[in-house]
């Protein structure tokens, strides 16, 4: 049913903040970012119909963050993935100091942040029963 | 809110928007001021339903979007159309397509009205309450 915090949905909503943040920018020079800005200027009528629903797509993300999170949680959050990413170039797992890995981490920083951020007004109610609503008259 | 839903709700967009006006004259406003067998409380009650509906659709459509929502949807719609147009899918310097169009693109904004808080509640759980009904 909707509304109901199930890890299937969640998956499901990290997924398409992928989607959003990786077909903004990615490495690779496949991505909004290089054939908008980087390359000729072709198809421009196109090019700023998407542009809008991307920013669209991310005011629509942080609003929801913001609201479901506010800066109690967002910022202990942040801290957490902060910390995280740490731990993993401490291990060695990731090398901080390369390019590649470094944009790749941000990214997915950016995507766990955002995808928790959409997802947290859903565990919150089934967490606890509490449901987020905006009065609008 | 399922796709159906969406689909439902934006043809009772369409049609209430074309059924009131559209360039064909096969509309209210042509029946009203040119049918022969169009009777003055024929007409009243059609207008009354028709400016009853419209007055509804375009009050959930502003509560739920806003000022911010409704320009965002437009600035899309806008470059949507222009998009339309540079891959010659419509023709802007026919005069004939701009009453469709203009049609189109309110009608368009009063499905995303009626879906929008149904949508957002769906995807992330947030939903927009009514503290007086208005």
């Amino acid at each position: 049913m909707y509304g109901i915090a199930q890890p299937i949905a969640i998956v499901v909503r990290m997924l398409a903040v992928l989607f959003l943040v990786a077909a903004t920018y990615n490495p690779s020079g496949y991505s909004y970012w290089h054939w908008a800005f980087r390359g000729d200027a072709s198809n421009w009528a196109l090019k700023i119909f998407l542009g809008l629903l991307i920013i669209f797509g991310f005011v629509f993300c942080i609003y929801a963050t913001w609201r479901s999170m506010r800066i109690l949680l967002s910022v202990p959050l942040i801290l957490l993935i902060a910390a995280c990413l740490w731990l993993l170039a401490d291990w060695g797992v990731l090398d901080l100091s390369d390019w590649l890995q470094r944009t790749l981490a941000l990214e997915a920083a950016l995507v766990v942040l955002l995808g928790t951020g959409v997802s947290f007004s859903l565990i919150r109610y089934r967490l606890s029963g509490q449901l987020d609503s905006r009065t609008i008259t | 809110m399922t796709t159906p839903g969406i689909l439902v709700r934006t043809l009772a967009c369409f049609l209430l928007v074309f059924a009131t006006w559209n360039p064909t004259g096969y509309n209210f406003v042509a029946w009203a001021r040119h049918s022969p067998w169009a009777t003055p409380p024929e007409i009243a009650v059609a207008g009354t339903l028709l400016l009853a509906l419209h007055i509804l659709f375009l009050r959930i459509a502003w509560l739920s979007l806003g000022a911010d929502g409704i320009t965002a949807a437009i600035a899309i719609m806008l470059a949507g159309g222009l998009t339309l147009y540079q891959f010659d899918i419509i023709d802007l310097w026919q005069s004939a397509v701009w009453p469709y169009l203009l049609l189109s693109g309110f009608a368009l904004l009063l499905a995303i009205g009626m879906t929008w808080s149904l949508l957002k509640r769906r995807i992330v759980g947030q939903s927009n309450y009514l503290g007086t009904p208005p």
